[in-house]
């Protein structure tokens, strides 16, 4: 009993002089789960055949299921402009192909479905999926074969945007010619893992040049790399590579990257290339301007406009949102094996 | 006789109020009585710090425009100006934002506040702390300018304080009518006086009594040993200013005074108009003075106060990093 209370009395003053110790320091807000960083990664849609299905053995004339689990494990929302799965097969041998429509998920053609997609989100960092099923109808093989051996190809393509904010150091003293202490130097900013899309922003460079007026022209060196493992093409043909085009694809719409980028919300200019063709019905066509990507890497340039708000060069260095827009359409392909047996 | 029950009650309580008797004192910040010979210590002069802080992300939604708020306070530690000196000149503004992002609407839309506003004087014989003050800067987050959701803005805030500031010193040297006299017993004898710091940013650190039969003449230390910079006194507090000074205009305190017995010594720097350079934080000069200027009377050696007054700028710069998220 005795032990006890003195245990009691030990604890009771343990307990008083930590709260006591505790107050002494500053208070200091809880510290609260920051916004969870969901803009990294180089994927944007992902794509897998699920388990058994398609089987690896169907039957001749029997229906079987071709279901694909996808996943949207990048940034952007698949929304307004959809994505589309196509399902490739050898004619001579299936008799039919549907897509089940539901939910999301509407039918474009037999064996196109159409459907939008969440991305990740700091409230779902995981991303959203979808099961797209189709139901195929598997046709008659040579009647001198017991087997035929075939492959499925799926086909995905949707329109992707890459975006990067960022703060970045506007310094009009770059070779700090004035001794006092700044808030930030010039640095330029490497991106190793990615924004979330397949197109990547791998590294920005930044210089703060003089101007011949007593303001100073910042200037970005944007490196953009495809770090997926499809195809980069325009934003507007996103779909095409998944449709029948009738040949309507060309070169031209792949490896072509829209651009958009701001600091302190003032648009930059880049350099572009105006892709606009002029003929008779449209001689002065809008610009159509896009950044290329060679062996799937490109730089492009992009300049404070001398039209805006000067940045003086007396000012002192501050941090400065920036922010970089990529907008693309991009196509990747799957393919499984199956075989065809007579019954 | 006490039963062992109450005897583990007393043991119990005498534990507690021994443990809070050594917890508690040490959440007051220690504040020794000043008196009037000490408030010339201490190595700062005005003080800025950040007293609101931002812990975590600054969460901003949509684009409606957000309010932001800084609270600074300024102390001044040190011993000028005094009643007499009126207010302490200067002035205090916030750098590091993007003007695009962030526009502030008080105490000005510069972000910037004259110190002549807010009444610093420094310590006194009868308050043993100088005047402090807070001041509010409210500002708004344009979050339109923020690009796109979860978009993140991360700038340094800095807090900048430029402030005109006087050292002053009154070391004892010994002033001897004939130095290379041994034979005359004398009441001092000239030597080094090495000093610490004198409530202000720079101190005076040591004064080197270099005496000849014909006139007394002292070498002195000046360094800087604070945290800011020093800037040529000629220069004014004002953002341009500031924003515009050059590596010639670091380092320079100008001798506003030096004196014995009021008769003013010549003093010749490494600098010019009384002017005295600061190489790596520490600067010398030497002054001196004929002895007849100064020597009234008979003794062989009398010691005096040896007035010092030293004139500059002061420039500090606290800092406080915020983010800014936005979500939709």
């Amino acid at each position: 009993m005795r032990n006890t209370r003195k245990d009691a009395l030990m604890i009771g003053a343990l307990l008083l002089a930590t709260l006591a110790i505790s107050g002494c320091g500053t208070s200091q807000q809880a510290g609260g789960k920051n916004i969870q960083d969901v803009q990294t990664g180089t994927t944007g849609l992902e794509v897998e055949f699920l388990k058994n299905a398609p089987p690896k053995i169907v039957f001749e004339k029997t229906l079987f299921p071709v279901m694909l689990r996808v996943k949207n494990t990048g940034t952007y929302p698949i929304a307004e402009k959809k994505a589309i799965l196509s399902l490739g097969v050898e004619r001579d041998y299936i008799s039919s192909i549907n897509v089940e429509e539901g939910g999301r998920i509407s039918r474009n053609n037999d064996n196109e479905a159409m459907f939008t997609l969440e991305g990740k989100t700091p409230l779902n960092p995981k991303g959203d999926e979808e099961v797209i099923t189709y139901t195929v109808e598997a046709g008659k093989i040579d009647p001198q074969s017991e087997s035929h051996p075939s492959t499925i190809i799926a086909s995905l393509c949707y329109p992707y945007e890459t975006k990067l904010a960022a703060s970045v150091c506007i310094d009009p003293d770059p070779n700090n010619v004035r001794p006092i202490r700044k808030s930030c130097t010039v640095q330029d900013l490497p991106y190793s893992s990615g924004q979330g899309a397949p197109v990547a922003i791998t590294k920005v460079e930044i210089q703060v040049l003089p101007t011949a007026s007593e303001a100073v022209k910042p200037q970005f060196l944007i490196s953009i790399e495809n770090k997926g493992k499809g195809e980069v093409m325009k934003f507007s043909a996103a779909d095409a590579a998944c449709r029948r085009t009738g040949g309507a694809l060309t070169y031209r719409e792949f490896n072509a990257v829209e651009m958009h980028a701001t600091l302190s919300g003032q648009d930059l200019e880049c350099s572009l290339r105006n892709e606009a063709v002029a003929d008779e019905s449209n001689p002065n066509p809008d610009a159509q301007e896009f950044a290329r990507l060679s062996s799937g890497k490109g730089v492009v340039r992009c300049s404070y406009p001398d039209d805006a708000p000067a940045i003086g060069k007396a000012a002192e260095s501050y941090t400065a949102p920036f922010t970089i827009t990529l907008s693309y359409g991009y196509t990747q392909s799957l393919t499984t094996d199956y075989a065809i047996k007579k019954r | 006789m006490p039963s062992r029950n109450a005897r583990g009650w007393v043991h119990g309580c005498a534990i507690v109020l021994l443990l809070a008797a050594i917890a508690l004192p040490g959440c007051t910040r220690g504040n020794s009585v000043s008196t009037a010979e000490n408030i010339r210590q201490g190595t700062e002069g005005i003080v800025l710090s950040f007293l609101s802080t931002y812990s975590k992300d600054i969460i901003v939604g949509g684009d409606q425009k957000e309010d932001l708020f800084f609270t600074l306070k300024a102390e001044n530690r040190g011993a000028y100006p005094s009643q007499d000196d009126g207010n302490a000149e200067g002035l205090i503004w916030l750098s590091g934002y993007d003007p695009a992002v962030i526009t502030f609407e008080s105490p000005s839309p510069d972000a910037s506040v004259s110190l002549g506003e807010l009444q610093l004087r420094g310590k006194t014989p009868y308050s043993q702390v100088g005047d402090s003050s807070i001041i509010d800067f409210k500002g708004t987050i344009n979050v339109d300018k923020l690009d796109f959701p979860d978009g993140k803005y991360a700038p340094t805030i800095l807090g900048n304080l430029c402030y005109r500031y006087k050292t002053v010193a009154q070391p004892q040297v010994c002033i001897e009518k004939d130095p290379l006299s041994f034979t005359v017993k004398k009441a001092c004898t000239a030597g080094d006086v090495s000093l610490s710091s004198q409530g202000a940013p720079i101190a005076v650190t040591k004064v080197e009594q270099l005496s000849t039969a014909t006139k007394a003449q002292f070498k002195l230390t000046f360094r800087n040993v604070g945290r800011g910079i020093v800037v040529n006194p000629d220069k004014s507090c004002t953002k341009d200013a500031m924003a515009s000074i050059q590596r010639y205009d670091l380092d320079w305190v100008r001798i506003e005074r030096m004196s014995i017995a009021g008769k003013r010594l010549a003093c010749g720097g490494t600098g010019s108009s009384n002017a005295v350079r600061l190489v790596d934080g520490t600067g010398y000069v030497t002054c001196s003075i004929a002895l007849p200027d100064i020597y009234q009377g008979t003794a062989p050696a009398f010691a005096t106060p040896l007035d010092i007054e030293v004139s500059y700028l002061y420039k500090d710069t606290i800092q406080q990093s915020i983010r800014i998220a936005k979500i939709t």
